[in-house]
């Protein structure tokens, strides 16, 4: 169920207009709650693109696939950083595997 | 696009050091074969060495540099003064002292201190290749200066300022200049009448044609920016033409209204008894009278709120057709380069203190309305209260939890100068102080010697637990001496209660107005050694005891000290240095965490949203740069994309650190940053694998930075910054502190261990502290193995 | 965020803005005009209406891997778009525009790596070519890198902004109008020329797993294109093609994700449960690996109804390194995909990836539907531009033909707005619109009326059982059609009762609405094409043969005042030379 948010590390993006989630959503899903957490509106229209995910400063969210589909216990955690991004991913056994991409710039020269 | 940079990198190994522990030629000749650099010198002097550039600059071989050795300060300049002929912009020079960098260690292999040493020089070639040339920006600064409050610190800062050629517009928002101070009878230690003072200042300033005194005014609006500020004051009507009145007081004959008599006018707040106020046989005042005890213009006005409606009695009756009823409110702009806030302090709220009888008697009174009673307009009310007996209370209210927890610091001596001018009028009073500490500082011990020694006056350890209200209006109490134990019960004709200072409710009010950072307690924000007379925002400047309590000498000494800061901002031009952040609004989203960080308030929105930079607020700490989690903020000089260049070197060569954990330091230049180049330079120890690169600020540095580190393999990164409330811009360490922690809960869903990124503060002396630090640090980094994303 | 809902209409406050070129839709078609136009023209005032945010709107939200036609050295344009022909059946395409593509194509691509988009190079520097055609990219940062230059260029974003409907004058487009889904307030940008770039319609068909709690858009294409471009041409008139050629691909099963990087990049072929290569074995004569994308999506469907299922891609000829290049791909493009591996302990190594047949969409960037342009990229309707996969008629254009066409209609616009001048306001239209726009959130309290979500629902699923979706295999016949013509019309007069308790169910309600519409033009397409020419793209099982009298394009024309619908042909032209149903000149695949 994309995108789970940990209201612990959550702080709202202290209450500006727009969390940066809310900001990125294509599908204008997260928003801010009652209680100033973010929140996705519908779990179901999640298209899993993980940008809330990349985007929150506090590593707040975590997207999950829906159980229809997959197993509980994977993650998949993106770190951006100035011209790339750097992923971990944990399958339900417990295996790591851990990408650098390369996201700005040329290549082979 | 522009040209590829030239590079010409000067080795100056002014020792031999660098000779020995390394293979210098060998270095040298590997770095001639880097990209970019187009020119080596080995010169055997700074002198032969700056000759040979300054040809290659103006062939135009190279056109940036980057000097391997350590020239001291005045040779850096020298040699950049040197090479500004030639064409080298002083941004596009760089320095490395390769000794503060480890690489002297000969605890090291030899093959290792050469890897590490290509590597280091390849980090300062990266952030070289993409400096720019930058130039000064010069901004504009009205020669005009806007005082806020016209008290002793706000006429003293007009004074100072005039002095030297700027024109100055003081407002104050009473009719009345002089402020608290106009309202004593006396200065200790001389005893000097503060109307002396404050008149031989007015009259100066009212001699200087550049200053314009404007009271009954206060601001409304503050637009604009340091240098450039454009503030809006409003006038509250006088209702009388300050040109025609001559004070005759017929106004007052046949003006109806009796401002109840309970408001007795030495009592800053209305009695709840009126019945003990009869005693006291005052005369009721009226809605028109004297604008105050020093008056500007020196006209009566109207509290125009207390007029019955449709009454013209006045009006009527004054000969000199001085009334104008139907004045309103005005508005008016100056402009200014800086303003100074000299707005004062209210007495705290006696009436909160409710075991004391306040409000029950019009005998018990505060230190300030004690200042009216001993004044000559005072002594028959004085009198008339018999006095034979008085007590003082010290620390009325003050370093209290329940009230104010702080010491207003000028109360004992207050208290003191009181006790003494009393005996001088009743030369047989008994005059008891009852205090918890007598806090006389420095020569003030000799008031506290002398009012002790006075026959009558007895200073008790101990604070009456209340005061009860006797049937004449005396007030009983009753007290232990702490040192000897004898209780004391006393029947008092005057009982003065020494309250505490608050920031006034126009300090209070503004410092909300102009978004400053609070201070302690309410009041405006400094930092005591570094910066004390700033608000925490540029150009605006704070004095007197709007700060924080203080007495007139020092009052006057903080004005000095602001009007000082603040002239640079009114000298007709202000050179700004050229480190301003740029924008990239392609990358912004406009989430304003930039403004909301931003320790100097140097950001707003434009009109689409986008943020906006006023160059004049801005401290150049790049706490922006830090905050933005899109990196689309970077400051000349240290960009984001500088240090990722450099930190991409650091991972493509993470092999010189061999066996030993790769530490990458980034240390705030002000503190941690020289605590590390001293224990280099001193020769303590550090761990092989450790590189460092300074920061603006700890608050400087951008989350995305470390992330590169960490999935480039560095092991561990270690971020220095000030400790605490040290920082030099205010917020810095602790948003470091704090990102550093949301980067840890970030790391752990990595599955990489959050110990790997680690804020410590240091402080500027802390060199062996720092060489224990990072060899703390590297030891638990070999224990927790080398980082997962080495791949 | 708490919304201030607005009580009436009155409460509703308007702005009006003016400006030269208006493009409706912000992403890569979008900005890529917008970087033109500003090329073309340092002054113009440009204006980006966009409904959720520049920086990661639309189909490319999470990146992408590929571009899948970039010319390689010693091909030509013309070459291009005789594979394009090919990979269509044939077609019919319309040749003219698929060749002014082709020869901007390449520029774009270059533009986009001048931008700091990373193309997969050898050491040497050479761009490594995975299939014929296409290239790596790691392009998870597409979507900003685009979006900066976009925003570089000093338009102006409008960010959250949802456009509900053309602004026409007597038959000519000049702008648009629509509402804020933050502010609330309703928007009129009066335009000299308009691009319209919304990308594709998704959603109009029932995804399969669309039966859960929270699966509901596992789709392939992005969810929040709904075809709201196409549906305010519909609406006002201008002529549709081609929409009867759906965009079904083959997907990895029950996820939806791209498989052409699988069976293209890392050369894994197509297997049923008996490990049968189905694609070399039964449609060698239509190029095996190699054939039209229609069959690929085709086949596997066919092997499930045959009872030969399941099908994979067969990925246990990779090695660890290969498997994990797989997963950057993956990563830079559908980044989720690496995470449904992982929640299944999936080895690729050991185990094959199943794949699966899509819902179909509408992309006039994949197959040809869309609006029907000139050369200019100009609509029917004068005034309005097409770009990307709003535009139809020319198939095969991914991610750097539609980054080609934006740069295209950029082009027409300015060439057509030259000496132009803004018509004045018509207040009634204008009125009218807002009224419409904003009435499922007035409707009060009591207002006994259908939510958003369970029209949505009614009709996907009619659409799927009636008009050819995955759970029939992608048959449909006259009498289905005929069927779901007429639920869907009695929907379309339901959308009065939809109701809306806050901004995000109003844009949802004008999803559905605009959904219907195109839904609506979409079954006339499917039941005038009455043959089967490109099975599972389009496959009537009551004409299952080719009708060669249907070698031409299906048209749509919707009459703005009675609603009716017109379908019509128009001739195929051959441009380029060649065998239509091969890609090389020589017969050969």
């Amino acid at each position: 169920m994309p995108p789970k948010v940990d209201i612990n590390k959550c702080d709202g993006c202290q209450a500006q207009d727009e969390p940066l989630c809310e900001q990125v959503c294509p599908g204008n899903l997260m928003t801010l709650g009652q209680d100033g957490k973010a929140l996705c509106r519908a779990l179901r229209d999640c298209w899993d693109c993980m940008s809330c995910t990349k985007v929150c400063p506090k590593g707040a969210i975590e997207t999950r696939i829906p159980y229809q589909l997959g197993y509980h216990g994977a993650s998949l955690t993106p770190m951006l950083g100035t011209n790339s991004i750097t992923w971990t991913c944990v399958d339900i056994e417990g295996n790591v595997e851990r990408f650098r991409v390369k996201t700005r710039g040329r290549f082979g020269q | 696009m522009s040209l590829a940079p030239r590079i010409g990198l000067l080795a100056w190994d002014q020792g031999q050091a660098l000779a020995q522990a390394l293979d210098w030629p060998g270095l040298l000749l590997a770095l001639g074969k880097q990209k970019d650099v187009k020119l080596v010198l080995a010169p055997t002097s700074l002198g032969q060495g700056r000759a040979e550039l300054a040809a290659a600059l103006a062939e135009g071989q190279v056109e940036r540099l980057l000097v391997l050795g350590a020239p001291s300060h005045t040779q850096r300049q020298d040699l950049l003064a040197a090479l500004a002929p030639a064409g080298l912009n002083p941004h596009l020079a760089a320095w490395l002292d390769l000794e503060a960098e480890g690489v002297l260690d000969l605890g090291l292999p030899a093959a290792q201190r050469q890897k590490k040493a290509l590597t280091l020089v390849k980090m300062h070639l990266a952030l070289l290749r993409l400096a720019a040339p930058l130039e000064p920006v010069e901004a504009p600064a009205t020669r005009a200066a806007l005082v806020l409050g016209g008290g002793v610190a706000g006429l003293e800062a007009a004074k100072r300022l005039a002095a030297c050629g700027v024109e100055v517009h003081l407002a104050e928002r009473a009719a009345s200049l002089g402020g608290r101070v106009a309202q004593l009878s006396g200065l200790y230690p001389l005893g000097c009448d503060p109307l002396c003072g404050l008149v031989v200042s007015l009259r100066e300033l009212c001699a200087n044609g550049q200053v314009h005194i404007h009271t009954l005014s206060q601001l409304t609006d503050l637009a604009g920016a340091p240098g450039a500020f454009s503030a809006t004051l409003s006038r509250a009507p006088r209702f009388v033409d300050p040109e025609l009145c001559n004070g005759c007081g017929q106004c007052a004959t046949v003006c109806p209204v009796e401002v109840p008599a309970a408001q007795a006018w030495w009592q800053d707040e209305p009695p709840v008894n009126p019945r003990a106020f009869a005693l006291a046989g005052l005369k009721p005042a009226k809605a028109i009278g004297p604008g105050g005890p020093l008056a500007f213009p020196p006209a009566w006005r109207v509290r125009r709120e207390l007029c019955p409606p449709g009454c013209r009695a006045c009006a009527e009756a004054c000969p000199s057709r001085a009334l104008c009823l139907e004045q309103g409110e005005e508005h008016f702009t100056i402009e200014a380069g800086a303003l100074i806030l000299a707005t004062g302090w209210d007495p705290y709220p006696l009436s909160r203190l409710e075991r004391w009888a306040y409000q029950q008697s019009p005998r018990v009174v505060g230190n300030l309305e004690l200042e009216r009673l001993l004044s000559p307009a005072g002594a028959a009310a004085l009198a008339g209260m018999e006095p034979r007996t008085v007590a003082f209370i010290q620390c009325a209210g003050s370093r209290d939890q329940a009230h104010l927890p702080y010491c207003s610091g000028v109360c004992c001596s207050a208290s003191l100068k009181q006790a003494r001018r009393l005996k001088e009028l009743y030369p047989d009073l008994l005059c008891y102080v009852f205090y918890q500490d007598i806090r006389t500082l420095g020569f003030e011990e000799d008031l506290y010697r002398q009012v002790a020694a006075l026959p009558g006056v007895v200073l008790v350890r101990g604070l009456p637990a209340q005061a009860q209200l006797l049937e004449d209006g005396r007030l009983g109490i009753r007290a232990e001496d702490a040192f000897s134990g004898v209780e004391l019960k006393l029947r008092l004709d005057l009982l003065v209660l020494a309250g505490g200072m608050t920031p006034s409710a126009g300090s209070v009010e503004l410092a909300a107005r102009l978004g400053l950072p609070p201070g302690p307690h309410g009041f405006y924000w400094s930092h005591p050694q570094c910066r004390p007379a700033d608000s925490g925002r540029n150009g605006i400047f704070a004095a007197g005891c709007g700060r924080e309590p203080m007495n007139v000498t020092r009052s006057l000494e903080s004005a000095a000290l602001a009007a000082c800061h603040a002239l640079p901002l009114m000298s007709g031009q202000v050179r700004l240095a050229p480190h301003l952040p740029r924008l990239d609004k392609g990358k912004c989203d406009q989430c304003k965490r930039c403004l909301e960080e931003c320790p100097a308030g140097a950001w707003s929105l434009d009109e689409r949203g986008f943020p906006l930079l006023a160059p004049t607020r801005c401290r150049q700490c790049g706490v922006c740069m830090g905050a933005c989690p899109l990196a689309a903020i970077s400051l000349p000089g240290s960009t984001i994309r500088q240090m990722a260049a450099a930190i991409e070197v650091l991972g493509d060569d993470a092999a010189f650190a061999g066996q030993a954990p790769l530490v990458l330091a980034l240390l705030c230049q002000n503190d941690a940053w020289l605590a590390a180049r001293q224990a280099a330079r001193a020769g303590l120890a550090l761990p092989p694998g450790l590189v460092m690169l300074p920061l603006t600020c700890a608050g400087a540095l951008n989350n995305a930075l470390v992330a590169d580190a960490l999935s480039l393999g560095v092991d561990g990164v270690l971020i220095g910054g000030c400790p605490g409330q040290q920082c030099h811009y205010r917020t810095g360490g602790e948003l470091a502190s704090r990102r550093a922690r949301d980067l840890g809960g970030k790391l752990t869903q990595m599955r990489l261990e959050p110990q790997r990124v680690r804020f410590e503060p240091l402080e500027v002396g802390q060199a062996e502290d720092f060489a224990r630090l990072a060899a703390g640090f590297a030891q638990e980094l070999k224990a927790l193995g080398p980082n997962p994303f080495r791949m | 965020m708490a919304q201030m809902l607005p009580q009436n209409l009155a409460d509703i406050p308007d702005e009006v803005v003016d400006c030269g070129l208006l493009i409706i839709g912000g992403g890569n078609a979008g900005c890529f005009a917008a970087v033109e136009a500003r090329k073309l023209s340092p002054d113009l005032d440009i204006v980006i209406m966009e409904k959720a945010h520049i920086s990661r709107s639309g189909a490319t939200a999470a990146g992408m891997d590929a571009i899948n036609t970039y010319i390689p050295p010693g091909k030509t344009p013309e070459d291009l778009v005789r594979w394009s022909r090919s990979q269509v059946g044939g077609g019919p395409i319309r040749e003219d525009l698929a060749l002014s593509n082709a020869q901007e194509l390449n520029q774009a691509v270059d533009d986009l790596e001048e931008w700091g988009l990373p193309i997969v190079r050898d050491e040497e520097g050479n761009i490594k070519y995975r299939g014929g055609w296409d290239i790596s990219i790691r392009g998870e940062a597409l979507k900003p890198i685009m979006a900066e230059k976009a925003v570089e260029t000093g338009a102006r974003v409008y960010n959250r902004v949802v456009a509900s409907n053309l602004l026409m004058d007597q038959g000519r487009c000049i702008g648009a109008m629509g509402f804020g889904l933050r502010d609330g307030k309703f928007y009129v940008f009066r335009a000299k020329a308009t691009i319209v770039a919304t990308g594709g319609a998704c959603g109009l068909y029932k995804s399969y797993t669309a039966d859960a709690t929270t699966s509901h858009h596992q789709t392939w294409m992005c969810p929040f294109n709904v075809g709201t471009g196409y549906a305010m041409g519909i609406r006002q008139g201008a002529e549709m093609t081609s929409l009867e050629q759906r965009w079904v691909a083959t997907r990895t099963k029950d996820f939806c994700g791209p498989v052409d990087t699988i069976s293209v990049g890392y050369r894994s072929a197509m297997i049923n449960a008996r490990g049968e290569l189905i694609l070399a074995e039964r449609y060698a004569h239509l190029g095996g690996d190699k054939a039209p994308r229609y069959i690929r999506a085709n086949a596997p469907m066919d092997e499930w109804l045959a009872g030969r299922g399941p099908t994979y891609v067969d990925t246990t000829h990779l090695s660890p390194q290969e498997a994990k290049e797989l997963k950057i791909d993956y990563l830079c493009e559908r980044p989720s995909f690496v995470l449904f591996l992982a929640s299944r302990g999936h080895d690729v190594t050991k185990e094959p990836i199943e794949i699966y047949g899509s819902d179909p969409y509408i992309v006039g960037g994949h197959t040809q539907s869309g609006y029907w342009v000139d050369i200019k990229r100009m609509t029917t309707m004068p005034g309005l531009f097409a770009a990307g996969e709003t535009a139809g008629g020319n198939p095969n254009k991914f991610v750097g033909g539609c980054a080609a066409e934006g740069k295209l209609a950029a082009r027409g616009a300015l060439e057509y707005m030259s000496g132009l001048t803004l018509p004045p306001l018509d207040l009634n239209q204008v009125a009218a619109e807002k009224t419409r726009v904003f009435a499922p959130l007035l409707r009060g309290p009591e207002f006994d009326g259908v939510s958003p979500l369970e029209m949505e629902e009614r009709m996907q699923r009619l659409m799927d059982e009636y008009a050819g979706g995955t759970s029939q295999f992608y048959r449909t016949n006259e009498e289905r059609l005929d069927y779901a013509l007429r639920h869907l019309r009695m929907l379309m007069g339901q959308t009065g009762l939809l109701t809306a308790r806050d901004l995000h169910e109003l844009m949802l309600a004008h999803e559905v609405i605009d959904r219907l519409d195109v839904a609506e033009v979409l079954c006339h397409h499917l039941k005038h094409r009455r043959e089967t020419r490109w099975p599972g793209w389009q496959t009537r099982s009551d004409f299952p043969q080719v009708d060669p009298a249907l070698d031409c394009f299906v048209e749509t024309v919707r009459d703005p005042a009675t609603g009716q619908v017109r379908a019509f042909t128009r001739p195929y032209e051959q441009v380029v030379p060649g065998d239509r149903y091969t890609p090389t000149l020589d017969g050969k695949f």
